[in-house]
């Protein structure tokens, strides 16, 4: 079984975010970077699928050349090879997909994991994307997962309740955090990783119209979220501060 | 030769092969374990069996050790006698007594020594079976061991006497003396040869069969104790855990997964275990009824040894029938351990119990990825942004820009570089210290700077989870940065990087003059550097582990203390200090079992009634401000002694508490 999992090189969201000059990037000079903390689910689940059914795991990114060392995360999990294509990395996920869509149709993968969103723009498209392009069966955000041979049966989180579907293979799944703990790496699956392949190719070898990775909307502005303090002390009975203190929140703050 | 001198032949021959085969029988298994014993400096080693080994000064440390003492030397005097009467049984007639004023002197010893064993025998027996301390609860089987070689001595002891009485030798004998007229009421007669001859054999057959229950029983200690203080691992003093080679050609496991994996060392340290449990008693995890002792640590591994030997000493390859792990050692044992190292400072006999432990979470963590997941998150976040927190490594120096403190990189022409540790930048309770230690050496005049964003977590919890791998990524990473700027000395606020700069940078080609920030602050107010004016607070101190029992600051802190205030002792202080249950990446887990250490120490420190506590170290100031909480005691300030020091030096609260 030919297992892929998708995976992006994201800034760590603990890091210190400053936008760039022109107002519609962020400054990367002192990013950390990290696979997408949903994308260790996926490469979690990859693995116990290949342990449990034999196989092998590919791990497939578009991203900066940079982008190795967190494909060489997941071959340290366990995952078996990496595929990482360049000079892609500032396509919108529409654009993203395509390039994705025509790498996994080289790879003819059986099952695609991946996370159910990536934390840097949250767009939570390209998956999809890529599942419709390859017109494959896809659930997104599932936190159980079963392989039954020629299908799979999914539990799919939905507001208040969940979902299980069984789809055929092969098709196309997002996960969600809860679905399984992503191991820590032992140390000789780290060195063995260091010798594993990472196959790199640039974009322009998928022999893709360059208007087809055209935007599907592109970014006007960043803004960075409002983070002033109020510094307003309440006075007297501790009855009047609560009373006070709702009516802010209610009239003024407008929250409650 | 008479017919009984032939049959005493035979059975000290017997009892002879017996003991020999059994102890050639536990080399062969101590010789299974890695690399060879440590050797080098033979004549410290001999100082070293010579105090701690013939002048008991480590068991003297608790009043019990008198009695150990007492039968420790009883024995070699009372073996002159012993041989003595065992050569006399194959040989009859024969004496030392050409030894002349020695065999005086000698008789005169045995004699009162015999009275005293007695003594020390009455109290280890009223201890084991009335008293009952639990450091001494044991199984039957231990209880039994013990009884028996408590009766065995105490037989050999009156066959002595009754010998000494009917046939006396030259001496000052005043014990036997006394005896005499009440045996002879006992028995009628004082001098009756087949009397003589009774007890005579009596007190061969028990020595003989002393000699053969040795090696198989807890008393096994008479012969590796001092071998194992002779051998004494000089790369695992102090808590020392040496670097591991992970690029080792070949190499395919690391870490402790089996027995035989463990150095010689550790495993003659096992064999030489008596039971005493002075370790399990200064254990916090024992204290607070989490599964972990360190006695059971050492015992276990003892039987596991024994038990696997024989069929490993036929064929190396042979399977265990137990797993080390998690069948001799628990995974709620392996990781109770906070690494406070009070078992092995307790130790008489200087057993690393908490030095096994590591090597077996190295092979957990290294070989299989398995520890507690908050620590798992714990280490992710080091490894991204360089601090357990996860907290943006850029925001590292964020805490000096009010103070105009200045980074290496800025200006590298400083003495010391003020290497400020994770708790230190991010925490904000800790960052207030860090300010005071900071403004403290303003004050002073002292030239110093730091890493900033540059500098990252030292390792220390990854080291002792186990995680070796990243602790020598860590380490590398900081020694490369400090040897960059040409660093000399090195003051640090946090002493976990303290004794990780100290003690295991060297691996790594960082030799660094280190100083803790107490030693540094002690050193100004001498220097006159610093005026602290005499405050009117009664002090309590709380020791660091990894500051006192580790590394032994323990006048420094105190020093600065004295300065500010009065200082109260805690019960349990200085090298007997109790952990406050942070070390050994305990800080990053949940204390899940039992009940928490912190509590447990911050009761003690409520009993003595503090008007403050004073800690210096941010994992102890954590967790004894948690304590503090839970006991509804929040309300006694807690502060570390740069900022004890800081308010007696007038320097502005503000300044170290808003940084402005």
């Amino acid at each position: 079984m030919k297992i892929a999992v998708l995976v992006k090189r994201v800034p760590d969201t603990a890091s210190v975010f400053k936008i760039a000059v022109d107002g519609k990037s962020v400054e990367t000079a002192n990013l950390k970077y990290v696979m997408s903390p949903y994308d260790e689910h996926a490469v979690e689940e990859a693995i116990k699928l290949k342990e449990k059914n034999g196989g092998e795991v590919i791990i497939v990114s578009v991203g900066p050349s940079e982008a190795k060392e967190i494909i060489r995360s997941g071959l340290a999990m366990g995952a078996d090879s990496g595929l990482l294509i360049t000079g892609a990395e500032a396509l919108s996920p529409r654009g993203l997909a395509k390039v994705l869509a025509a790498a996994l149709k080289t790879l003819a993968p059986d099952v695609i994991f991946a996370g159910k969103q990536a934390v840097d723009d949250d767009a939570a498209q390209v998956p999809e994307r890529v599942a419709e392009l390859l017109d494959m069966p896809h659930a997104s955000v599932i936190t159980r997962f079963e392989c039954l041979g020629a299908s799979v049966v999914v539990d799919r989180e939905i507001e208040g309740g969940q979902y299980t579907l069984e789809l055929p293979l092969p098709a196309l799944l997002t996960t969600q955090k809860g679905i399984n703990t992503p191991r820590y790496p032992t140390l000789p699956n780290i060195m063995k990783a260091k010798k594993k392949e990472i196959r790199e190719m640039s974009v322009g070898e998928l022999g893709l119209a360059s208007e087809a990775l055209a935007a599907g909307c592109t970014v006007e502005a960043f803004t960075l979220p409002r983070q002033e303090r109020l510094r307003k002390v309440l006075e007297g009975e501790s009855i009047q501060k609560v009373q006070e203190l709702v009516r802010i929140l209610r009239e003024t703050e407008k929250v409650l | 030769m008479t017919l009984g001198g032939l049959l005493l032949v035979v059975l000290i021959v017997a009892a002879h092969a017996v003991f020999f085969a059994r102890v050639y029988f536990i080399i062969r298994c101590i010789r299974l374990g890695q690399g060879s014993l440590p050797a080098a400096f033979p004549l410290l080693r001999m100082k070293d069996v010579l105090v701690k080994g013939f002048g008991q000064v480590l068991v003297l440390r608790q009043p019990a050790g008198i009695g150990h003492f007492l039968i420790f030397w009883g024995f070699f005097v009372l073996t002159y006698g012993t041989l003595e009467g065992l050569i006399a049984g194959v040989f009859p007639g024969f004496s030392f007594a050409w030894m002349g004023p020695f065999y005086w002197l000698m008789n005169t010893l045995q004699d009162w020594f015999g009275l005293l064993v007695m003594g020390a025998l009455a109290v280890a027996l009223y201890r084991r079976f009335v008293w009952r301390p639990r450091r001494l609860q044991a199984s039957l089987a231990h209880t039994i061991d013990a009884l028996i070689i408590i009766v065995l001595i105490a037989v050999l002891i009156k066959a002595f006497y009754a010998m000494r009485i009917i046939e006396p030798k030259p001496g000052f004998t005043p014990v036997t003396d006394m005896l005499r007229p009440w045996f002879v009421s006992v028995t009628g007669k004082a001098a009756h040869p087949m009397g003589y001859a009774a007890f005579h054999w009596l007190h061969n057959v028990v020595v003989l069969s002393f000699l053969v229950y040795i090696p198989f029983s807890k008393h096994l200690h008479l012969i590796t104790a001092l071998p194992n203080l002779y051998f004494r691992d000089e790369k695992r003093i102090a808590g020392r855990i040496p670097k591991l080679d992970l690029e080792a050609e070949g190499m395919e496991s690391f870490g402790i997964s089996k027995i035989t994996e463990y150095s010689r060392k550790d495993l003659l340290d096992v064999t030489a275990c008596t039971e005493c449990g002075r370790c399990q008693e200064a254990c916090p995890a024992y204290f607070t009824n989490k599964p972990l002792s360190p006695k059971e640590v050492v015992l276990g591994l003892k039987a596991h040894l024994f038990e696997e030997c024989p069929a490993l000493l036929r064929d190396r390859t042979a399977a265990p029938k137990k797993a080390l792990y998690p069948d001799v050692i628990e995974k709620d044992v392996l990781w109770a351990c906070t690494t406070c190292r009070a078992c092995e400072e307790a130790c008489p006999v200087e057993i690393l119990p908490m030095s096994k432990l590591i090597g077996i979470r190295q092979a957990r963590v290294l070989m299989e990825g398995d520890f507690a997941e908050e620590a798992q998150t714990a280490l992710r976040n080091v490894e991204t942004q360089s601090n357990p927190w996860g907290l943006p490594q850029e925001a590292r120096g964020a805490w000096a820009e009010a103070l105009g403190v200045k980074t290496l990189a800025e200006d590298a022409n400083v003495d010391y570089l003020f290497f400020v540790g994770c708790a230190g930048s991010y925490d904000q309770r800790y960052m207030q210290v860090t300010r005071a230690v900071a403004r403290l050496l303003q004050e002073a005049g002292v030239s110093f700077g730091i890493l900033g964003a540059e500098e990252c977590c030292t390792g220390d919890s990854a080291k002792r989870i186990g995680n070796e791998y990243l602790a020598q990524m860590l380490a590398q990473q900081n020694v490369d940065t400090m040897n960059g700027y040409g660093v000399k000395k090195v003051v640090t606020a946090c002493p976990h990087c303290y004794n990780t700069i100290k003690n295991e940078f060297p691996d790594y080609g960082g030799n660094y003059e280190v100083v803790h920030h107490t030693e540094l602050l002690a050193a100004l107010m001498q220097q006159g550097k610093l005026k602290p004016k005499q405050g009117p607070a009664t002090v309590v101190y709380h020791d660091s582990c990894y500051l006192g029992r580790y590394n032994g600051v323990f006048d420094a802190p105190r020093a600065a203390i004295l300065a500010s205030g009065t200082l109260k002792e805690l019960l349990r202080t200085r090298s007997n200090s109790f952990c406050c249950g942070a070390g050994g990446g305990r800080m990053w887990m949940e204390e899940r079992i039992g009940g928490r250490i912190n509590e447990e120490r911050s009761k003690e420190i409520i009993q003595v009634k503090p008007e403050v506590v004073a800690t210096a170290c941010p994992f102890c100031m954590t967790m004894i401000s948690d304590g503090l909480k839970s006991e509804h005691r929040a309300d006694i300030p807690l502060k570390d002694v740069a900022e004890l020091l800081a308010e007696a030096c007038g320097i502005v609260k503000k300044d170290v508490v808003e940084g402005e």
